[in-house]
């Protein structure tokens, strides 16, 4: 599904990551880990078309790709609601969704347990419900490839535990693609997960059990 | 009042000032809310310099005037993002540099007869039917384009990297909102004026956004309050005695204050 041969990225002089020569599978789920400022995003942002590569290529076979991205670079000030938050992460950019398209957001509102915001304002939500609201966005547009970067970094704990559960059975039943950019692997990970530990190559890449014999060889992430 | 309507400078002017009104409200939020107010301001004092141009060497000065603002909306854009300069400065330094040009050449070259003051503050009630029409096609041209690009402008305006993500060409996108910027400028300075247009772009999104939570309504409300607004000065302006321009922006201003006003007296009772 998802091939990065010999990726190399170069900012000035400063070399963020190189030698990244990677494949994931259709339906598999990726946790990328590794220490701040290891390139982490930059891997992700790559995939998104954020970014292009100094050398190397991405082989990427997915038809609809949903993204939320670490830093919300949005201005949450403006004058707008999570309804047309929401909206703007339809397929097809037509002024009006479809019935089943409505029916779809309905029900992630209610999975994400803020049907009652719909109609308001996101500059009035906390940072947790507009990390839900970008969610959804990311969802509704229904990916076989769904790229999540440190997707529970506002969520509370309680909320963080069930958003993991929600994502696996999402995961199985749609046979979706997940990456997945976390610092923290505790609550997130089943055993055939895989892994990929970045700072600057890659150091680690495998399944979540072969991990933690990586781990007790004495690499720690941050 | 309603006699004034069987003169025709007064219904052309009516035209001018609603097809303006609706095109700067269409425009309004996709600028003012992407921290972009001050390009309708900069694009006024260029198509300032490029009227004067268009004066000096043919008798339609807007066959120069458009390509010129056109090109300079262009430019600034460009600037803005190739990161060289920051998107205010890139406004500055352009717009300063073509009022200079502008002023120099009104003072060297002799024989030119049309006053500073009116190219300023200008006149709606002068426009000739020509400017009618160059009005209405403008308001039609933005009219459809924001009908049509709706949902890609406004996840621009809110969430660029997004945007791009989601594939929508935002160069792309973000030029041609410069270039119909710039098309309205150089329309609506000939009977706004050049101090003053920028008003009817920047005061829609500010008042609207005011009195509703959502995009869509910041668009509609600031439609609807200019055109009422835009009217009212016209039909005011005229046994007032007093410039259009001005008069619309002092409407605003009222508007504004009130509704400030109001909100600040709803906090306090609240509280």
């Amino acid at each position: 599904m998802i091939t990065y041969e010999n990726i190399e990225v170069t900012f000035g002089k400063f070399n963020v990551l190189k030698n990244i020569s990677f494949k994931l599978n259709k339906g598999e789920m990726l946790h990328i880990i590794g220490p701040n400022g290891s390139g982490k995003t930059t891997l992700v942002k790559l995939l998104v078309g954020l970014l292009d590569p100094t050398s190397g290529h991405i082989d990427n076979k997915a038809i609809q790709m949903g993204y939320l991205p670490q830093k919300l670079n949005t201005k949450l000030n403006l004058p707008m609601t999570v309804r047309e938050v929401i909206y703007s992460g339809l397929k097809n950019q037509r002024l009006k969704p479809t019935k089943a398209q409505c029916e779809l957001i309905k029900s992630w509102l209610d999975v994400m347990e803020i049907p009652q915001l719909f109609e308001s304002s996101m500059s009035y939500l906390s940072g947790g419900q507009q990390q839900r609201v970008f969610l959804i966005r990311a969802l509704i547009s229904e990916p076989d490839l769904l790229i999540l970067d440190e997707p529970t970094s506002a969520l509370d704990p309680s909320f963080r535990e069930k958003f993991y559960h929600m994502l696996y059975d999402f995961q199985q039943e749609k046979q979706m693609t997940i990456i997945h950019v976390t610092h923290d692997l505790t609550d997130a990970v089943k055993e055939d997960c895989k892994v990929i530990y970045v700072d600057q190559t890659v150091k680690f890449f495998g399944t979540y059990k072969d991990y933690h014999e990586f781990e007790h060889r004495g690499h720690h992430h941050a | 009042m309603l006699e004034l309507l069987s003169y025709d400078f007064i219904q052309y002017a009516l035209i001018i000032g609603i097809a303006l009104a609706l095109s700067a409200a269409l425009l309004s939020p996709f600028l003012v809310l992407n921290q972009q107010a001050m390009i309708a301001d900069g694009l006024a004092h260029v198509s300032f310099a490029g009227l004067i141009l268009g004066i000096l060497f043919i008798e339609q000065p807007l066959y120069i005037a458009i390509p010129f603002v056109m090109l300079a909306s262009l430019f600034i854009k460009y600037l803005s993002t190739s990161k060289t300069i920051n998107g205010d400065a890139a406004i500055g330094l352009v717009s300063a540099i073509s009022f200079a040009i502008g002023l120099i050449i009104i003072k060297k070259s002799s024989g030119f007869n049309i006053s500073v003051e009116s190219m300023l503050v200008g006149n709606i009630f002068t426009a000739t039917k020509a400017d009618m029409f160059l009005s209405v096609l403008i308001a039609l041209i933005i009219i459809s384009f924001i009908l049509t690009s709706y949902r890609k402008l406004f996840l621009m305006t809110y969430d660029i990297n997004y945007a791009k993500f989601s594939k929508i060409n935002t160069n792309l996108y973000g030029y041609l909102l410069a270039g119909l910027t710039a098309f309205f400028i150089v329309i609506g300075v000939r009977t706004i004026g050049t101090l003053l247009i920028s008003a009817l772009v920047v005061f829609p999104s500010v008042i609207s956004s005011q009195l509703t939570k959502s995009f869509k309504g910041t668009l509609t409300i600031g439609i609807v309050s200019s055109l009422i607004i835009v009217v009212i000065g016209i039909f005011i302006a005229h046994p007032l005695e007093t410039p259009v321009g001005s008069t619309i922006v002092l409407l605003y201003a009222i508007l504004l204050l009130f509704i400030l006003l109001i909100k600040q007296i709803k906090r306090r009772t609240i509280s």
